[in-house]
């Protein structure tokens, strides 16, 4: 039998009637414009079309094997976080008003949109103590490549930039990524012995021309930076101070960005509830004082009014962005992370005030009794028992990592990220996260898995 | 008063929503949170001087009024669920549901990017299938899918011809666009530390190899164009144009934004393009969700597979491996893989079209659109007559002598009629460009809506105001980036 499409409405007698009113006979007189020597000659190679019903029996048996089929538990952090979502979230990001529509170029017609990303804006601003927040960013990663874009433009006659070796190093590896073309030279600033960035260092490095200094905090180590003492040594030389957060949880219970003087501050938002999704999408955040609003990158949305003097919001100051300025534009980015920045704003708005204390203090009380079980072992100590963390640290083990992990693995708990993956030196150490949504029982079977396999 | 109009007998009424923060009540909350199951700590014993001392002013609500919030907001908004949304060269088609609900799926969404290889292999599949199928759709050998959107496709793909050149000790330093250009391209060049020279299209439509001969040297890198180009024309010279690129050295770009229009049917792969980027929430039908997440995979010839972002999916044996082993690669575009959530989605769409299916989408959307060329090109003026595919560009030639009628002002119009306006003002090379592409997803009776609309915006040219049957009436734009307001302002307490 021959169907039509699912996603096509014309059926055949449709085509006909369309094709009449062209003029033609048929579709192949509509493809006139395209020269015969590069029309395809033979057909794709995609595979036969299938109904719901098979891509779904399909998909199940591609999946058998995922962490969330074996019922396995998993420690690993490093940047993306196992936090609970409301149902409520999802549900509503599922409206198709929401999810079908256009970035909103056409204020009148995308007012839930604009106004859902004003709130977005202030929600962000607020947990950052920032004046400003764009609309959103592709992730905390590209997020951060921006900042060192934007630093350039701010410090136009500055040809360095300085980052701490405590960034996520694949962040590291975007930001070196996006510079490579523009005769800018990334320097790293290496950890002291207490996991925090070394400051004698930072001095050291730091020169008249040094645009920015580039911090973490709580970094990748999962160590708190005093990034106080950090932001006095980066402005004793007129640089930028650039602060980055890939676990803004932490700012339920830690002072933010603005507190340390920050000039920009990037983000990964994925801890506010957006699904891990083995690496996107996630939502970029950006922040910066207000006095360097104009060369933001990303869409921002600004209060206005209407002809009837309403309250109503707008995409604004498009004069930076490319389809205005081209190649003159602060970034060549043509959309936020909509989608997400609505989950994000939609999973602060019920989680609320007192809800990301708590949720914090819970993540930092389960944090503190992992360490201390895992310590119990005796084999395992805290790379860096004397510094504060927040929900993840590093655990360092009398032999090799990798070896422990894969045990670990077999019995069904990934126990946190071999540092050796990032750091081909660092044999011993793993990077360990608790959330919320690890159990009493589930730490302790960690501590079992070390006491036992390591 | 048209047909699907005649229903409407005012103003509907919609419901005012204040902000999150108006409606905030101290002590309300809208989640449940467990018992701590483990000894509680001092925060402040902890953190000392690093404490925070003042909260973020999130907004207190319960879990209805969340819910009540955001569903008065999202009847604010237009979307393709509510009807045609024909932005030119911005493939507005329908979302199909399944690609959400797989998406969403615990089994899918739980999964960590640094989960071990033997617990990620049905994620690894996946990628390394939707890499296949992009790689058949343009006859390009190599694909990474890590860019997060189009714009950051075709940054990705501008440093690895960057790359390539340096490679072989040669710092090009030029790009040449088009005129018909989307404004990415040269933000995207400026962006990979290259500079712009803009060839103008020729009256018929397309670039001319002269053209492109008079301003090629040993600087010139690439040339970015798209095809078909945003007039809705296929470039016809685009193989002789490829030649004489690869004949100087320089590499030839596509920007992939108007795929739609041609899968199954013709493969940049085929005609010499180098690199191609997609744009999975245009052609691949994964939502635009009010302005992303996109995802912008590349595809690249031969010469440029050394450069292309790492990690690439593999297959050795039966196992699918991550493999970042490529020393003249770019680098990371981004951190982990690319938007995996958006891929999983392409992936169910590329499935339920199959082979055949892509190239009937290609199809219907191209007749979809000449549907709409002939029947309002006798109203509206068709500045190059050439054969179009999926799009059409008008402009208001003919209103704007004798009437009050201009391309601005039929957009504005079109929204009285519960209708998304088309792309206006661009492609920059046309004037007061109205630039239409309904996609395969609408059926007659929406096409004849939005004809039989604008048909009736054209013969009554002197409507004074619009739109007015709208939640609000002409949005002060000026105002808004003149009073710079881009948080809510908290009452002093």
């Amino acid at each position: 039998m021959n169907f039509e499409h699912r996603f096509i409405p014309n059926t055949d007698a449709d085509r006909q009637s369309l094709l009449q009113a062209c003029g033609v006979d048929s579709i192949e007189k509509l493809l006139v414009g395209i020269p015969s020597e590069v029309r395809l000659k033979g057909v794709l190679a995609n595979g036969p079309a299938l109904s719901e019903m098979e891509i779904k029996k399909r998909i199940q048996t591609i999946m058998r094997q995922s962490r969330y089929m074996r019922g396995a538990l998993s420690f690993i952090g490093a940047g993306i976080y196992d936090h609970y979502c409301p149902a409520a979230v999802n549900q509503l990001t599922l409206r198709g008003e929401f999810l079908t529509s256009y970035t909103p170029y056409q204020p009148e017609m995308s007012q839930g949109t604009l106004q859902a990303l004003f709130e977005f804006q202030t929600m962000v601003a607020e947990l950052f103590a920032m004046d400003v927040s764009n609309a959103s960013h592709y992730d905390g990663s590209t997020s951060l490549a921006e900042a060192a874009l934007m630093a350039m433009r701010l410090k136009k006659d500055k040809k360095r930039i300085l980052v701490s070796h405590g960034v996520h190093p694949e962040y590291i590896n975007v930001m070196k990524t996006y510079l490579t073309n523009l005769g800018v030279e990334l320097s790293i600033v290496p950890l002291s012995e207490n996991g925090t960035t070394s400051e004698a260092a930072l001095k050291s490095l730091l020169s008249d021309d040094v645009m920015g200094f580039v911090c973490q905090s709580p970094n990748f180590m999962g160590v708190i930076e005093n990034q106080q003492s950090l932001s006095d040594i980066t402005k004793s030389k007129n640089a930028l101070y650039i602060s980055n957060v890939t676990e803004p949880l932490s700012l339920g219970l830690l002072k933010p960005p603005g507190d340390f003087d920050a000039d920009i501050a990037t983000g990964e938002g994925q801890s506010f509830g957006l699904p891990q999704s083995f690496g996107g999408p996630y939502v970029g955040l950006f922040t910066a004082k207000a006095e360097y609003v104009r060369q933001m990158p990303g869409r921002l949305c600004g209060e206005t009014v209407d002809a009837q003097n309403r309250r109503s919001y707008a995409l604004t100051l498009s004069t930076r962005e490319q389809h205005i300025r081209r190649e003159k534009a602060t970034s060549n980015i043509c959309t936020n992370q909509n989608l997400f920045a609505l989950w994000g704003s939609i999973w602060l708005a019920m989680t609320g005030k007192q809800g990301f204390k708590i949720l914090a203090e819970q993540n930092l009380a389960k944090a503190e009794f992992a360490k201390e079980v895992i310590q119990k072992t005796g084999k395992a100590k805290l790379r860096y028992s004397k510094s504060a963390t927040f929900n993840e640290f590093v655990i360092e083990l009398a032999t090799p990592a990798a070896e422990f992990a894969r045990k670990a693995i077999a019995r069904g708990i990934a126990p946190g990220v071999v540092l050796e993956r990032f750091y081909s030196d660092d044999k011993n150490g793993i990077l360990v996260a608790v959330t919320e949504q690890k159990s009493r029982e589930d730490i302790e079977s960690l501590a079992l898995a070390i006491k036992e396999l390591a | 008063m048209l047909n699907f109009m005649k229903k409407t007998t005012g103003q509907a009424v919609v419901l005012e929503e204040p902000t999150l923060f108006e409606i905030s009540r101290p002590g309300a909350i809208a989640v449940g949170i467990s018992e701590l199951d483990v000894p509680s700590v001092n925060a402040s014993s902890i953190f000392g001087a690093y404490l925070r001392t003042n909260p973020p002013r999130l907004p207190e609500l319960s879990e209805p009024e969340v819910v009540r919030h955001y569903t008065r907001l999202s009847t604010w908004n237009y979307a393709i669920d509510l009807g045609i949304y024909p932005l030119g060269s911005c493939t507005m088609k329908y979302n199909p549901r399944l690609n959400e609900e797989i998406s969403r799926s615990p089994e899918l969404s739980c999964a960590h990017p640094y989960d071990p290889e033997e617990w990620s292999q049905g994620h690894l599949q996946i990628m390394f299938e939707l890499q296949n199928d992009l790689r058949e759709v343009t006859g390009l050998p190599g694909v990474s899918l890590q860019p997060a959107a189009g714009a950051h496709g075709e940054l990705t793909g501008l440093m690895m011809i960057a790359a390539y050149h340096r490679a072989k000790g040669q710092a090009r330093r030029t790009i040449l666009t088009a005129d018909t250009a989307h404004g990415t391209n040269p933000a995207s060049a400026a962006l990979a530390g290259f500079q712009i020279i803009q060839i103008a299209t020729g009256s018929d439509g397309v670039m001319h190899p002269e053209a492109v001969v008079a301003v090629l040297n040993d600087d010139v890198a690439a040339l970015m164009i798209t095809n078909p180009n945003t007039l809705g024309i296929f470039e016809k010279h685009i193989k002789e144009i490829a030649q004489l690129l690869h004949s100087k050295g320089a590499l030839l770009y596509i920007d992939g934004a108007n795929l739609n229009a041609v899968m199954g049917l013709s493969r940049p792969g085929d005609y010499g393009a180098d690199v191609i980027q997609f744009n999975l929430h245009k052609t691949f039908s994964t939502p635009h969700g009010g302005g992303g997440p996109g995802s912008g995979p590349v595809a690249v010839s031969a010469l440029l597979q050394p450069f292309l972002p790492v990690p690439i999916v593999e297959k050795i044996g039966d196992v699918y491996k991550l493999n970042s082993n490529f020393p003249k690669s770019i680098g990371q575009v981004k951190a982990f893989f690319g938007n995996y959530g958006m891929f999983i989605r392409a992936w169910c769409y590329i499935r339920a079209l199959g082979a055949d299916g892509l190239r009937k989408v290609s199809e219907n959307a191209i007749l979809n659109a000449n549907y709409i060329r002939a029947e309002l090109s006798s109203s509206l003026h068709l500045p190059v007559d050439a054969p179009t595919l999926h799009e059409v560009v008008f402009n208001d030639r003919l209103q704007r002598d004798g009437s009050q009628l201009d391309t601005t002002k039929m957009a504005k119009r079109l929204i009285d009629y519960g209708m998304h306006p088309p792309t206006v003002h661009f492609p920059l090379c046309v004037k007061n460009a109205i630039m239409i592409e309904p996609t395969e997803t609408e059926s007659r009776s929406e096409l004849d809506r939005f004809i039989s609309a604008f048909k009736e915006i054209l013969a009554n040219p002197d409507v004074p105001v619009a739109p007015q049957r709208v939640f609000r009436e002409k949005v002060d734009e000026t105002k808004a980036a003149r009073e710079l307001v881009l948080t809510y302002r908290f009452p002093k307490n």
